[in-house]
C-alpha cells in the first residue's frame, strides 16, 4: 500500500505544482527516488522535460541545481575553478607576513579562493537536492564520459586539496533533445523515461490547469486542433508551450470558440515556419473538419 | 520455456528475451529490476510493466519496441502454458518461409553455400540478368577485407576533410596564442604552460538509406555487404531500409557475422522486394529520426535507382529537408554506370536539386571510384 501512497503522493505534488502527470512519469520519478539513480528524460522539445525537474525541486522542498549544457563546455565550467584574481591579490597581502611558504601555499588553496560550479554546488548542499543536467546531448562526448565518473563516485578529487566526497547524493535528472545519440555508458546507469506530445485528454487538462481564465470548450478545442496540427507533415512540430501560448492569447482577448478567421490571424502564436504557416492555412477547412469529428468522437 | 516461474525467473526470462531482441540489459538491470519491484506492489500488472519500462528501456527505439515485446512475452508464455507452443512455432515458421520475400532467401541460400540456385532465382526477376550476374557474382566471404578497407578508407577521407576548428593542448605543434595567453595570465602572466594547435577530427555521422525495393532486386547483395561494412566499421551510423515503409535496420546489423545479421534482416523486414514510395519513405525518415540524426556533421547516403510510385512533391520536401539539416547527400545509383544513364525518373529528377553527388555504385569498385 506504501507504494500507491509514494505514487499518489508525487502525482498529487506535481498536479499542486501546475504539472499533469501520467502513470509513467510518476513511476519514473518514484523509481529515480528509490533506486537513487539518475533519471534520463527524451523527448520533443517543449513537452516539459525541464519542468520535472522544477517540479521535483519544490515537491522535496529542495534547492534545484542546474547545469546548462552546450558545445565546447568543460570540467572546470562545471566542477569548479581556482579564483586566480583573488589569490593573486592575497598573495600580495601576504607578502610582508613572515608566514613560510607552506602556510602561505595552505591559505591560497584554500576552499575560500574556490568557486564552486553547479556539480560541486549538488555535492555540498546539506540536504539532497535536485541537479538538472539540461540537454546533455549538447555537450561533447569528452564531457559526457567525465560526467560519468562522477555520476558513479559521487566524489570529486581537486588535487590541492583532495577528495571531496558527497554531503548528500543530489537527485540527478539529465534531459535531452536527442540532438547526438548519448553514449551506452551513460544510458544505462539512468533510468529512462521518454515523454512524448500529450494526448488530447492530456493537453485539454494541461490547457485548463495552466490558463484557469480559458472556458472548456475553447480548450477542447484548442487541444484538438493541435492533435491534428502535429499530424501534418510540418517543419517545426508545435509543443506544449505554443499550445498555452495560444490559449492564454485567446483568453486574454475573451475569445470562447475557434473560427477560420481568428485560426488564421493567430497562427503565427503556434507556427514559427513560413513553409508551414502556408500549408496549414491552405488547409484550414479540412484541419476543422478534423477537429470536429475529434471533438465528437473524444 | 518453462510453464510456471516465480517473479524473478520471470524478471531474468524476460531480460533474457529483451537481450535477444538487441537489449543491452545485463545482471546490473536484472538487479536493478528486482530492487525496483520491492518499492511497488507488483501484482498490478501495469505496475509491473511500467517498472519495467522505466529500467530496461534506454533509448527511444528501444521505448517504441518495449510494448510489443512485452505482450510476445507474456503470449508466447501463455502458448507454453497451453502445451502448444512447439505446434505453434513450427506453424509460424511455415508461414514465415511462405511469406518471405524471394530475394533475401535466395542470398541466404548464396551464403550458405547454395549460389546456384541464386542465380537462376535472379534470372526470374529481371530481364537484366547478364547485368545482374556481373554485379552480384564477385561477392564472396573473402570480400569482407576488401570492404573493410574501403569503408576506412571512407572513413580517414571523410575525416581528413577541412575543418575550421582546432583544438588546443600541450603536445608540440603550431603554438596557439590565445589559450597560451589566457591560461598563463592566471598564472601572474608567466608563460609556464606552452598550448599548441591541432586541426580538429571531424566527428564524422553517417546516416545510410537503402532502398531494397523489387527494383533493386539485383543489387540485393551489394547493398546487404555495403550496410554490413558500414555498420562495422566503428562509424557513428545509422541504417534505413525502404520500400513502401521505413524500417531501421541498425541494431539487426551489428552482429558479428554477416550470417546472422542477414538472418537478423531476413526475419525483420518483410517488405523486401516490393513496391517503391521513396518519397513517403524519406519523409518518414526526417518526420520521425530527421531531428536527433541530422545535423550538420552528418553525411547522407542514399542507396537507390530512383524509381518511385508516390508523389513528387513529398519526395522533393523531404530531400530539401535532408539537405538543409545535413553536410553532404550522396546518391549513390546503380544504374548511373550505364552510359546511357540519365536522370530522368522522378524520384530522381525531384530529388536532383538536392543531391551533392549522384554516383554509381553496383560494385566495391564503384565505391572506391567514389574515394
Amino acid at each position: 500500500m506504501q507504494h500507491k501512497k509514494a505514487l499518489a503522493e508525487i502525482n498529487a505534488a506535481l498536479l499542486e505544482q501546475g504539472y499533469i502527470s501520467d502513470a509513467s512519469i510518476a513511476m519514473a520519478i518514484h523509481l529515480s527516488r528509490a533506486l537513487k539513480k539518475p533519471l534520463l528524460i527524451e523527448g520533443p522539445a517543449g513537452v516539459g522535460k525541464t519542468e520535472i525537474a522544477k517540479v521535483m525541486a519544490k515537491v522535496m522542498t529542495t534547492q534545484l541545481i542546474r547545469l546548462q549544457c552546450y558545445e565546447g563546455i568543460d570540467a572546470p565550467q562545471a566542477l569548479y575553478e581556482w579564483n586566480y584574481q583573488h589569490q593573486l591579490l592575497h598573495l600580495k597581502m601576504l607578502e610582508n607576513e613572515s608566514a613560510s611558504i607552506e602556510q602561505k601555499e595552505q591559505q591560497l588553496f584554500s576552499e575560500k579562493f574556490l568557486q564552486k560550479r553547479p556539480l560541486l554546488e549538488a555535492l555540498q548542499t546539506a540536504q539532497p537536492s535536485v541537479l538538472l543536467i539540461d540537454e546533455i546531448d549538447r555537450a561533447d562526448e569528452e564531457f559526457e564520459s567525465f560526467l560519468l565518473e562522477m555520476l558513479s563516485d559521487w566524489q570529486i578529487t581537486i588535487p590541492e586539496i583532495g577528495t571531496i566526497e558527497a554531503t548528500s547524493i543530489p537527485q540527478v535528472i539529465l534531459t535531452s533533445n536527442r540532438v547526438r545519440e548519448l553514449s551506452e555508458a551513460l544510458r544505462r546507469r539512468c533510468l529512462y523515461l521518454y515523454i512524448d506530445y500529450p494526448t488530447f485528454d492530456k493537453e485539454v487538462d494541461i490547457v485548463t490547469q495552466k490558463v484557469p481564465e480559458i472556458n472548456e470548450f475553447l480548450a477542447r478545442e484548442i487541444s484538438a486542433f493541435m492533435q491534428e496540427l502535429r499530424k501534418m507533415r510540418l517543419e517545426k512540430v508545435p509543443g506544449v508551450a505554443e499550445t498555452l501560448d495560444w490559449a492564454t492569447a485567446l483568453a486574454e482577448m475573451h475569445f470562447d470558440h475557434l473560427d477560420k478567421s481568428l485560426v488564421e490571424s493567430t497562427l503565427g502564436v503556434v507556427l514559427k515556419d513560413w513553409d508551414d504557416l502556408r500549408n496549414t492555412q491552405d488547409s484550414l477547412s479540412e484541419l476543422f473538419e478534423k477537429v470536429k469529428v475529434k471533438l465528437r468522437v473524444e | 520455456m518453462k510453464r510456471k516461474l516465480s517473479i524473478d525467473q520471470h524478471v531474468i526470462q524476460f531480460c533474457r528475451f529483451l537481450r535477444e531482441n538487441g537489449f543491452a540489459v545485463g545482471p546490473t538491470e536484472e538487479v536493478d529490476v528486482l530492487n525496483a519491484l520491492a518499492t511497488i506492489d507488483w501484482s498490478q500488472s501495469q505496475y509491473f510493466k511500467e517498472v519495467l519500462r522505466t529500467v530496461l528501456v534506454k533509448n527511444i527505439s528501444q521505448y517504441h519496441l518495449f510494448d510489443e515485446l512485452y505482450t510476445k512475452y507474456w503470449r508466447e508464455l501463455k502458448r507454453a502454458e497451453d502445451s502448444k507452443l512447439k505446434d505453434s512455432q513450427e506453424r509460424d515458421k511455415q508461414s514465415k518461409a511462405k511469406q518471405q520475400a524471394p530475394s533475401i532467401e535466395v542470398i541466404k541460400n548464396w551464403l550458405h553455400g547454395n549460389p546456384q540456385d541464386e542465380i537462376k532465382e535472379v534470372a526470374q526477376y529481371s530481364p537484366g540478368v547478364a547485368k545482374g550476374k556481373a554485379d552480384l557474382s564477385a561477392f564472396a566471404e573473402e570480400e569482407s577485407r576488401e570492404w573493410s578497407s574501403v569503408v576506412r578508407m571512407l572513413k580517414k577521407q571523410l575525416e581528413n576533410q577541412p575543418n575550421r576548428r582546432s583544438i588546443h593542448n600541450k603536445k608540440p605543434g603550431k603554438i596557439s596564442l590565445r589559450p597560451l595567453v589566457r591560461h598563463n595570465m592566471r598564472k601572474g602572466g608567466e608563460l609556464l604552460d606552452l598550448y599548441f594547435k591541432h586541426p580538429k577530427k571531424q566527428k564524422l555521422k553517417l546516416v545510410l538509406l537503402c532502398d531494397v525495393s523489387k527494383s533493386m532486386d539485383l543489387y540485393a547483395r551489394f547493398i546487404i555487404q555495403m550496410m554490413y561494412a558500414f555498420q562495422n566499421s566503428g562509424l557513428q551510423i545509422e541504417t534505413f531500409v525502404f520500400s513502401t515503409s521505413l524500417y531501421r535496420a541498425t541494431r539487426l546489423l551489428k552482429s558479428h557475422s554477416l550470417k546472422k545479421a542477414l538472418n537478423a534482416l531476413s526475419d525483420h523486414i518483410e517488405e523486401w522486394g516490393s513496391g517503391t514510395r521513396i518519397g513517403d519513405c524519406l519523409w518518414e525518415f526526417v518526420d520521425r529520426y530527421g531531428r536527433s540524426l541530422l545535423d550538420r556533421k552528418t553525411y547522407v547516403f542514399i542507396m537507390s535507382d530512383g524509381w518511385d510510385n508516390g508523389n513528387a512533391e513529398v519526395m522533393e520536401k523531404a530531400m530539401k529537408k535532408i539537405k538543409g539539416n545535413s553536410k553532404k547527400v550522396i546518391w549513390l545509383n546503380p544504374l548511373a554506370s550505364s552510359a546511357n544513364f540519365a536522370p530522368e525518373v522522378q524520384g530522381l529528377q525531384a530529388a536532383l536539386p538536392y543531391i551533392d553527388a549522384l554516383l554509381p555504385a553496383t560494385n566495391i569498385k564503384d565505391l572506391k571510384y567514389i574515394l
